[in-house]
């Protein structure tokens, strides 16, 4: 399952997301098919609440993945 | 040490007394407050609107108000910031540290407020009479360029090494920063007058 926050959430429409991924896809993957192609620089992501910073990590079935814009607090 | 998000941030003179209990070595305490500001590109503003991933924020706050403590010498810290909505006027976030004396404390404030921004997951909306945005920090683009060989750096203001590779427009995983042969470690401070080696790093390359 797929979360979204803020801008994305707004601009994808949902908050969550199930993708059909292919067996052995990586974050990158998922990524490129969430925004079809044009994944926005910066964004943060987290794989069962641990932030990550490699995208070629493999996904496996059950895993929540944050998808977060660059961070804007402050 | 304190890290949280919060409704709303708690008073100035609260904090203050809860670093003084710190410890009886403390000689400082430098506080910095963000508040909400009417200007903005839009227009005048109405309001902001904090959202956050508020596991993984208050988990990377705490996460950076330890390694600053540690990476500047000071005795307590404190991190409030606020999510939902935020009127013109209203504090937003609140940096407070305690310390021996006033640099090391000036320096970590510094260093915690831009990590914050830069690192927390945490967004703003500003909603202004004349529309609404999300709000994307300004940063440097990562250079589109790889270094070949060393660079020398003498440093003129005290700051850690991380922040020289960063002003550097390097990431830390790119380059090492050594200082009379020896690597420094991020969180190592630099003094005015050090000399230091900027040089190439590969994680990938054994031996490295």
């Amino acid at each position: 399952m797929f979360r979204l926050y803020a801008k994305f959430r707004e601009q994808l429409g949902t908050s969550r997301v199930e993708l059909d991924l292919e067996d052995g896809a990586t974050v990158m993957n998922a990524l490129g098919e969430l925004f079809h192609g044009d994944v926005p620089k910066g964004l943060m992501v987290a794989v069962n609440d641990r932030l990550v910073e490699d995208v070629d990590i493999r996904l496996r079935e059950g895993d929540v993945v944050d998808v977060m814009p660059p961070a804007s607090g402050g | 040490m304190r890290a949280s998000l919060v409704e709303s941030i708690g008073s100035p003179d609260r904090i203050v007394e809860e670093l003084k209990k710190a410890s009886d070595r403390v000689g400082a305490v430098c506080l910095f407050i963000g508040v909400v500001r009417s200007t903005s590109p839009l227009g005048r503003v109405v309001r902001l609107e904090y959202e956050a991933h508020e596991k993984l924020a208050e988990e990377v706050l705490r996460n950076i108000l330890k390694e600053v403590c540690e990476a500047h010498g000071v005795i307590d810290g404190v991190i409030e910031h606020k999510v939902g909505r935020a009127s013109v006027g209203e504090p937003v976030m609140c940096v407070a540290v305690a310390s021996e004396h006033r640099r090391e404390a000036f320096r970590a404030v510094r260093e915690l407020v831009e990590r914050v921004k830069a690192e927390a997951p945490i967004w703003k909306k500003e909603v202004a009479e004349t529309g609404e945005r999300w709000v994307e920090e300004t940063r440097r683009e990562p250079l589109s360029l790889r270094l070949r060989g060393l660079i020398e750096v003498e440093v003129h203001e005290p700051m850690t090494a991380r922040e020289l590779v960063e002003r550097l427009g390097m990431k830390p995983g790119e380059v090492l920063v050594m200082r009379k042969r020896a690597v420094l470690r991020w969180e190592d401070l630099l003094g005015e007058g050090d000399l230091v080696k900027v040089v190439p790093h590969d994680p990938a390359t054994p031996g490295e």
